[in-house]
């Protein structure tokens, strides 16, 4: 399996949600690729949900990405990826999915959760020169579609959709319990491997209801961003960021699916952030050494 | 037949028709110098729901000092001990208050024969994380679990948790829940209750229903009042809905395990409302104390009533409905207002 290396003083990420990729705007989705991977120098391409949207052929959906993914290629850039909810809308199976993106050269295979809801829950380690213990643990999760997802394997169905809810009436679905407890676990895991904790970023594609806590105060100290659209954050709690507080090694959870909201903010120790869709924008997430985590917009 | 566990404490049974009853009371505000009609309140509460089992839902106390704490607690578990009555409880956001810590308490509440309550694990975060079983008829298998979490006392114990600046801001201006900076159990308990339910599981091959009670209320306890008609909204809301804005995931998890049928607070003295989200019943038992605010028609109790087969009903069971006026805190003069007095009652 191919390993990330943190070469540079920075380790730096570009994380790319809801490309949407179709026919029409394929070159043009390249071509952005293409710069935005000049001006950010990045060290890792992600995949942050909503690569695909509308229905598409197994086929094309394959030359759609190796197309678009041609410039992180011909760099030699390794790609990491997680699902949102337009991978399910798209017509084709998580596994078919999985196949398509994992033949791209350079797509790095997750070390995949056991036992969860999650299709493209994984950790990616980062390790820096030769040392055997990685300095960073990039982990992703997979947040599905809508509260219909759960509603159906836990037996509510359409309980969860009230007219007055609490955060947002979008109904999404997100990081579930059982992904957060398996970060609870896995993160026991690293520690007994590796005979202590490894900081930690989160990646995944919709917002937990604190980053909509965050919008819903932005006018406070330490926002940065712009707010234009509603915020489309998880509906029940998974309980996701107060278990990354807690744990004390989360430095970062960046997310997506709003698609022109834009903005960061420190909560509980940690730097939350949606980043917009890629037509509306991108970000260079770059770990320090210290560690600590600086995001510049390109 | 067992009888007693380990500890040499009572076991909950279901009674011989598949029932058992349980009476959830909270809210004392118990101090040195308590008034005498909450024993009284506590009397007629249990003389009237006739409970298998009384659940103290924290706030039993505030500043009750080392030296009074055990006749205290005779004096207001009297009623459940003359009746050879089971009884537990949760600690609530003032039970930690000066001069004794809950970790302090706790044994002196482990040491009345009936009280099954139990610190819980050490390495859990609060004091009195457990779960008590309640045996089917035959006494053989655990039919329901109840269990009990400390929601411990403020925002600022979380700061403290996650070794942040005491003046971090949790509660931002504009809040989601009704904006108050009540804490909320931590994510490590949610994970002892999460890994508990799914070892009971695997252990009886089958989910164990279960009762989860804790002080606070979570804050998904907002969204009842605010969709009374679509959550079967029963009660009464006269203040807010004082939970924590932060969230470790407990509903979530109580869903995906599919055990908990009820989750049952304390903590608002004005609000005694019930209803259900995603097929999980969420309801207050409001206040029974007198040395606190309230109003006069407000103290009362909840009876849950649970089945062998896993089945649940609820209502809250209102102390002025039981012993009118005579619940009043002063004979002569009414609190709480005409507002809710004439609306209450007359309507």
């Amino acid at each position: 399996m191919p390993e990330l290396h943190w070469k540079n003083s920075d380790f730096r990420i570009l994380p790319l949600h809801t490309v949407r990729l179709d026919e029409e705007s394929a070159a043009r989705k390249r071509d952005r690729l293409s710069s935005l991977i000049q001006a950010g120098e990045p060290d890792l391409i992600l995949l942050g949900g909503d690569t695909f949207l509308s229905p598409v052929p197994e086929e094309e959906a394959r030359r759609l990405l190796s197309d678009f993914l041609a410039p992180a290629v011909d760099s030699g850039l390794p790609i990491a990826f997680t699902f949102g909810e337009g991978e399910r809308k798209c017509g084709l199976s998580d596994e078919a999915l999985w196949e398509i993106f994992t033949s791209v050269p350079g797509c790095l295979l997750l070390d995949r959760a056991e036992g969860t809801d999650g299709f493209t829950d994984g950790t990616l380690p980062v390790f820096r020169e030769e040392q055997g213990t990685p300095s960073l643990i990039l982990r992703l999760f997979d947040t599905h579609t809508e509260t219909t997802s759960y509603e159906r394997e836990y037996g509510s169905p359409g309980r969860s959709r009230l007219p007055y809810p609490l955060y947002t009436p979008h109904y999404m679905d997100g990081v579930r319990f059982n992904q957060t407890a398996w970060f609870d676990k896995d993160q026991e895991r690293i520690a007994e491997r590796y005979g202590r904790t490894i900081p930690e970023l989160f990646f995944f594609h919709t917002p937990t209801p604190e980053h909509a806590q965050l919008i819903h105060s932005q006018d406070r100290g330490g926002f940065d961003g712009v707010i234009r659209e509603e915020r489309k954050c998880q509906t029940v709690n998974g309980g996701i960021a107060m278990a990354a507080a807690e744990s004390r090694t989360v430095l970062s959870i960046i997310c997506g699916h709003e698609e022109k909201n834009d903005y960061f903010a420190e909560w509980a120790g940690m730097k939350l952030g949606v980043e917009p869709a890629f037509d509306h924008g991108a970000w260079i997430v770059s770990v320090t050494p210290a560690p600590s985590v600086q995001i510049t917009r390109l | 037949m067992k009888t007693a566990d380990e500890r040499g404490k009572p076991l909950l049974r279901f009674r011989p028709d598949g029932s058992f009853r349980v009476l959830m009371i909270s809210d004392f505000h118990g101090k040195p110098d308590y008034n005498p009609k909450l024993t009284w309140a506590i009397e007629t509460m249990v003389a009237y729901a006739k409970p298998d089992f009384v659940m103290l839902g924290g706030d039993q106390l505030c500043g009750i000092t080392p030296d009074i704490l055990k006749s205290y607690l005779t004096d207001v578990t009297a009623p459940m001990t003359r009746r050879g009555i089971p009884w537990a409880h949760v600690f609530g956001n003032h039970d930690g208050e000066e001069p004794m810590s809950k970790a302090e308490q706790e044994p002196v509440y482990e040491a009345f024969p009936l009280c099954l309550s139990s610190a819980g694990p050490a390495d859990i975060s609060g004091v009195g994380n457990y779960c008590l079983p309640v045996y089917a008829r035959d006494g053989e298998h655990v039919a329901y679990h109840l269990y009990a979490l400390d929601s411990h006392t403020n925002v600022h114990d979380f700061t403290r948790k996650f070794g942040l600046p005491d003046d971090t801001v949790f509660v931002l201006p504009n809040h989601f829940s009704d904006g108050h900076d009540q804490a909320t159990p931590m994510f490590d308990q949610v994970m002892w209750y999460y890994n508990h339910s799914k070892s009971a599981e695997k252990e009886a091959e089958r989910k164990i229903p279960a009762l989860l009670f804790l002080h606070v209320p979570l804050v998904e306890f907002c969204l009842m009042y605010r969709n009374p008609e679509n959550v079967g909204f029963v009660g009464h809301k006269r203040e807010d809905v004082a939970c924590s804005e932060l969230n470790s995931g407990l509903f979530f998890a109580c869903l995906e395990r599919g055990d908990v049928k009820g989750i049952f607070a304390g903590h608002e003295h004005l609000c005694d409302f019930q209803g259900q989200y995603c097929g999980v019943t969420l309801a207050y038992d409001c206040c029974l104390g007198y040395d606190m605010s309230t109003h006069d028609d407000m103290r009362g109790g909840r009876i849950i009533d649970i089945t062998e087969d896993g089945g649940l009903s609820t209502r809250q069971v209102r102390l002025w409905d039981i012993a009118g006026e005579k619940c009043m805190r002063n004979p002569d003069f009414f609190e709480g207002g005409d507002k809710y007095y004439i609306r209450d009652l007359h309507t």
